[in-house]
Formats: structure tokens, sequence, C-alpha cells
């Protein structure tokens, strides 16, 4: 077991650093953000004092090193756009974003997984073909759309719920909806498809043959059979809980990591856009181990040599 | 006489075919027909080749998939006609044994508790007995009770079948349908296995339906035998007059096809050519495409199932054929 740690944790390490290095070069490469913050017509004086100022006139390696140096110590720098610290802003968003993100994940597992089940059990029926159309639906609606066709619903013609913001808990329904339906969407989509495949496996017509009842064939046989590409597809959707809900946050003025990084990007505020893909890494390293682990717990193959 | 175990009145299963959208479905007869008895303790095989619909009959009988017409009669019991508790008791009395035993055994579930499980959802056995008598049926099937708490992957193919065996023997049915149960194997390991079969043949009140491609295998499993073509029972008789003088063309041309091991013994029988092509029989034999002896009538008459000398065969020449090809050992 410290073996399997010590080797998840090098790796981890690897794919962090090599990710840093990465967008540290790209980003310095991809346009000058002097230009970019103070405007196309500011001064070549103002922009090289910009640049004195954040260290961008010194060479990518170096720059790079200081950029090691400060980070191991938990300073990422400060916001080019206002002077924020970065790990505040990031500390701040985050929890805005996961609000909206894990509790809509968890809606569309409950939404999206029992209505999986039925169509595949009900398969080729109506309730089958109802699940699977709403499920094309949502899945194809870009997620921008579907959040302005709530806010057209429920702000503008009912008027119960507020169309943007995120003061309240109330803000935070539309985006939670939205961000649910295309999960829940995708979740029904492939929960059925591989229970089918299950149920077409011969041990599942060896149970029906010794007359085990059908509950206990879909919740002994079929479900635990099902459950290692569910898990694998939900360890999928997972990764984008952090970074995924851009459009989302964007559509209804959700000020969510994903809003951050879109303003910074636009505005070449390096030093945030750095951090946050860092954070996203790290996020997405840890759901990947998160599902190996699990992987060990249904898997009988790796269940057995322990 | 009594009933006997398992009866199926023209039996007949189709298939739709969709050849493309709102085109009208191709019919397709998997099942066509079927005319079969099984007594007790009674043991049938039916071959063909593949497509031949020899597994939709298997699955047919158990109750698997419905037929489109016709009846199944287990124990004089109509399939139509069971009650819930019916089917419940035919599942009990009955079993099956399919092709590939790891994919036939859910790779979740401990060996052991695949095979209890049987007795536990029925009620048979507590938990404990249910587990002491699966541990008895896997001795009874060569294998050691230690392997009770495996999972499929850590056994070898001959053992997975061997707890399949054991699986669909657990609650001690009176009809087992096999279907091509040994195919998957290695051919020394389907000897054992065949030999288990036989073994637990002797032991027990069963009959087998022994559905396979494999003639050499069959012959040492089943008393009497079905030659399925196209969905068609072509041939039926005791396994010991057909395989020495097969009247059909089809049974002839199959078993002129199984290699023999004795250089002097030629193939006297003209090979049949082409494949199974379900789509072009329009009246007549069925056969009639890829047979070499087809004439005339062949072609606007259907030949029916009739008794000539004990077998029952549907040609219309079954009489003009002379007690030869390989397995006769007769040379030309």
């Amino acid at each position: 077991m410290t073996g399997f740690i010590l080797s998840k944790a090098v790796r981890a390490f690897a794919v962090l650093f090599s990710t840093a290095l990465f967008v540290f070069v790209v980003l310095r490469f991809s346009g000058d953000p002097a230009e970019r913050m103070l405007g196309e017509f500011a001064t070549p004086e103002a922009q090289a004092a910009f640049r004195t100022l954040w260290g961008l006139d010194k060479s990518i390696p170096e720059q790079f090193l200081i950029y090691l140096q400060h980070a191991i110590q938990g300073d990422f720098g400060k916001s080019f756009a206002d002077g924020r610290d970065v790990f505040d802003i990031i500390t701040q968003s985050i929890p805005k974003t996961l609000t909206v993100s894990v509790s809509a994940f968890i809606i569309a597992i409950l939404l999206g997984i029992p209505a999986g089940i039925v169509a595949a059990i009900r398969r080729d029926s109506a309730i089958d073909r109802l699940v699977m159309a709403t499920a094309v639906l949502g899945h194809s609606i870009p997620m921008f759309l579907v959040g302005l066709i709530f806010i057209f619903i429920f702000a503008v013609w009912l008027r119960v719920l507020p169309s943007s913001g995120s003061s309240t808990w109330r803000h935070a329904i539309l985006p939670i909806a939205t961000f649910a339906l295309y999960n829940a969407a995708s979740i029904s989509r492939f929960a059925r498809a591989t229970l089918i495949e299950v149920l077409e496996q011969p041990y599942i017509a060896a149970a029906r043959g010794d007359g085990i009842p059908p509950s206990e064939i879909i919740l002994r046989h079929a479900l635990p059979n099902a459950a290692i590409p569910l898990v694998t597809m939900l360890g999928i959707l997972a990764t984008s809980l952090l970074g995924g809900t851009v459009l989302v946050e964007t559509v209804f003025a959700w000020t969510g990591i994903g809003a951050q990084f879109v303003r910074a990007v636009g505005q070449g505020d390096l030093n945030v856009v750095q951090a946050m893909i860092l954070v996203f890494t790290v996020f997405v390293v840890m759901i990947n181990l998160t599902v190996e682990i699990l992987y060990a717990f249904l898997n009988p193959k790796i269940r057995s040599q322990q | 006489m009594s009933a006997p175990l398992l009866e199926t009145r023209n039996l007949t299963k189709a298939f739709g075919q969709k050849t493309g959208w709102l085109a009208k479905p191709k019919i397709l007869c998997a099942s066509s027909s079927i005319d079969l008895q099984l007594n007790a303790r009674e043991r049938l095989g039916i071959v063909g080749e593949s497509g031949s619909g020899k597994s939709t009959l298997g699955r047919l009988i158990l109750g698997l998939t419905p037929p489109t017409e016709g009846e199944i009669f287990f124990e004089g019991v109509n399939h139509k006609a069971r009650s819930l508790q019916g089917w419940k008791q035919f599942r009990v009395r009955t079993s099956l044994v399919q092709q590939n035993p790891l994919s036939a055994l859910n790779p979740q579930m401990t060996i052991g508790e695949q095979i209890s499980e049987g007795l536990l959802v029925h009620h048979f056995a507590s938990r404990a007995a249910s587990y002491e008598r699966a541990a008895a049926m896997l001795d009874q099937v060569g294998l050691s009770s230690a392997m009770m708490s495996r999972y499929p992957h850590q056994m070898s193919g001959g053992q997975r079948q061997r707890v399949v065996i054991a699986r669909a023997l657990i609650l001690d049915p009176k009809l087992v349908v096999f279907d091509e149960a040994v195919s998957a194997l290695d051919v020394s390991v389907q000897a054992q296995v065949v030999a288990l079969l036989r073994d637990l043949w002797q032991q027990r009140d069963l009959a087998y339906v022994f559905i396979t491609h494999d003639l050499r295998v069959v012959r040492h499993v089943v008393d009497r035998i079905a030659v399925m073509y196209l969905g068609r029972v072509v041939e039926t008789g005791d396994i010991k007059s057909v395989y020495e003088w097969p009247r059909h063309p089809y049974t002839r041309a199959l078993l002129a096809s199984v290699p023999s091991m004795d250089p002097t013994i030629r193939n006297i029988q003209p090979p049949i050519n082409g494949e199974l092509d379900p789509g072009k029989i329009a009246g007549g034999c069925p056969f009639r495409p890829r047979c070499p002896f087809a004439i005339e009538r062949c072609g606007t008459e259907a030949p029916l199932l009739r008794d000539v000398a004990g077998q029952r065969v549907a040609c219309h020449r079954a009489e003009e054929f002379p007690r030869s090809v390989q397995m006769g050992k007769e040379v030309a």
C-alpha cells in the first residue's frame, strides 16, 4: 500500500511540475500582458515599467525559477489587474463554484442513474424513449442556452427566481439546475448503455434460467458489474466540476472560479491563470486517484489480491 | 406410456430483420414448426451449423425467449399456462449450461455464492446449509471445496465449466440444456467434461438437451439426435443408427465433413457448397440450393419428416442413399 501511494505521489508531482512548466512557458509566448493590461495606447515607458514591476523583463527560465521558489512557499503572486493575492482569489471562488457543481453533480447522479436503470430494464418501452429523448435534448442543447431558457422561464416569465448574481441560495438554484440537467443527461445515457450490455451477458441468462427474481438479478448481478464502467465515467465527469462550470457561471454572473478564470485569461492576468490551472490539475489528479481507489473495491481481480 | 418430460408442438420463432428505415422487416425463421419429444432421463443431441437455429431452440425450451407460434410442454404443463409460481417451479426443474464459462459466471461473485444462490433465493436451505450443499456439489463435479471462495477469473476454463455445471445441478433439475457447453474448451478438457456429464447422468434423474455443432463430441453424450437446418429438424433418430446410416443429404454431408482417423476411409459424399442463406427459401425443400441430389420435386414440394427405417427424415429421396459415408466405414 505504501508503494502504491508513493508511486501515485511521484506521478502526481511529475504531472504538476510539467503542467506548471508548460503553462508558464506557453502563457509567456501568447501575447504581451503589459499591452493587454494597459491597453494598446499605453506609452512604451509605462509598458516597460509594468514589465519591470512584475519581473516580466527577465528571461523565461529565470522567471520560472523565481516563480517556483515562491510557489513552493505558497506564494502564487498577485493579480496584475487589482493586486489581490492570487491565493485569496482562488480560495474565495472555489467554494462558490463547488457549491454549484457538487450539488448539481449529486442531483445528476440521483436523477441520471435511476433513470438509466429504468430505461435499460424497460428497454424500447415508452418510458425508455421518454428518458432517452430528454437525455439527448439535455445533452445536445448547449449549457448556456439551457441557462438562458431557465432565466426566461423562471426569472422573466414566472418571476420566481433571480436571473443572476451569487448573493443568496436562491441565486444558486438556476445554475445548479442547468449544470445538473447536462450531467444527468450524460449519466443516464451511459448508465442505460452499460446496464443493457451487462444484461446481455450469459451469466444474466443463467440467473434468469435459475429462477432468480428480476429485482435480485438487477441488484446482485447486473449493477455490481455495471459499477466499474459507471465509476470510470463519473470520474471523467467529476474532473469538470471545477473548470466545467465556466459557461454556467458566465450566464448567471456567478462569481466562481470559472468566471474568474475567463476574466484572467482575457486580461492576460498571468499569475491568476497559472495558479488556477495548477488548481485544476491538482483537482483532476485527486479525482483520478479516488477513482483508482474505488476500482480496488469494485473489481474482484484487484480486491481478491489484497 | 406416461407423458414425455418435454414436448414441443409446431414450435416456431421468427425474427424480423430490419433492412432499412420504413422498409418491411424481413422475416427470419430461427425455428420452424419443430416437434420434439424428450422423455425423462433421455439425452437428446441437437446439431447443425451456426445459424441453424439450435441455440434459439434451447432458449425457447427454457422460456428465455417467447415463441412466435407453437407450444412447449414440460411435465405436461404448457408454458403459456404457467403462472408466476409455475414459472418458478419450471426454473427450479430446468437449467442452462452455456458455451463460454467465463461469461456465464458473474465476475463479481465468488464461486460459492453463485452455486448456492439458487438454494437461497428459492428458500430451499439456510445460508449455512446452502453453502454446505454447494461445497458437496463442487466435490461431485470434481472440484475441491477450497474453490468456494474463489472468483471466476482465478480458475481455468475447465474448472469454470465444472462450476457452471455445479450451479446448473444444485437445484436437482430434471432437464439441463447444454448450449455448446464444451465447444470453448480444449480437447483434453472436453473429454473430461464429457465424462463428467456421463457420470452425473448415471447418478441422477436427469434429461439432457445437448446443443452442439461438434459431431464427434455429441456421440459420446446423447442417446438420440436431431439435425437442424435453417430452423427445421431434417433428421432425427437414435444416435447409433443415424451415424451408421444417415438418410438426409445434409446429415450425410455433416458426418462426411468430420475428418477420419483412418486413412483408408475416403469421403464419397459430394461436399456441399455455399452457406446458409435463410433469405432464399421460397417453397420447396430449404436444403435444395445446396443439395447435390436435388430433383425437380424438391423445388415444388417441401419434404415433411417421415419414418424411414426407424429414423425420421425430411427428404424425398431418403431411401435412395446407401449406408456409407465414412462413419459407416464403407469405401466406395
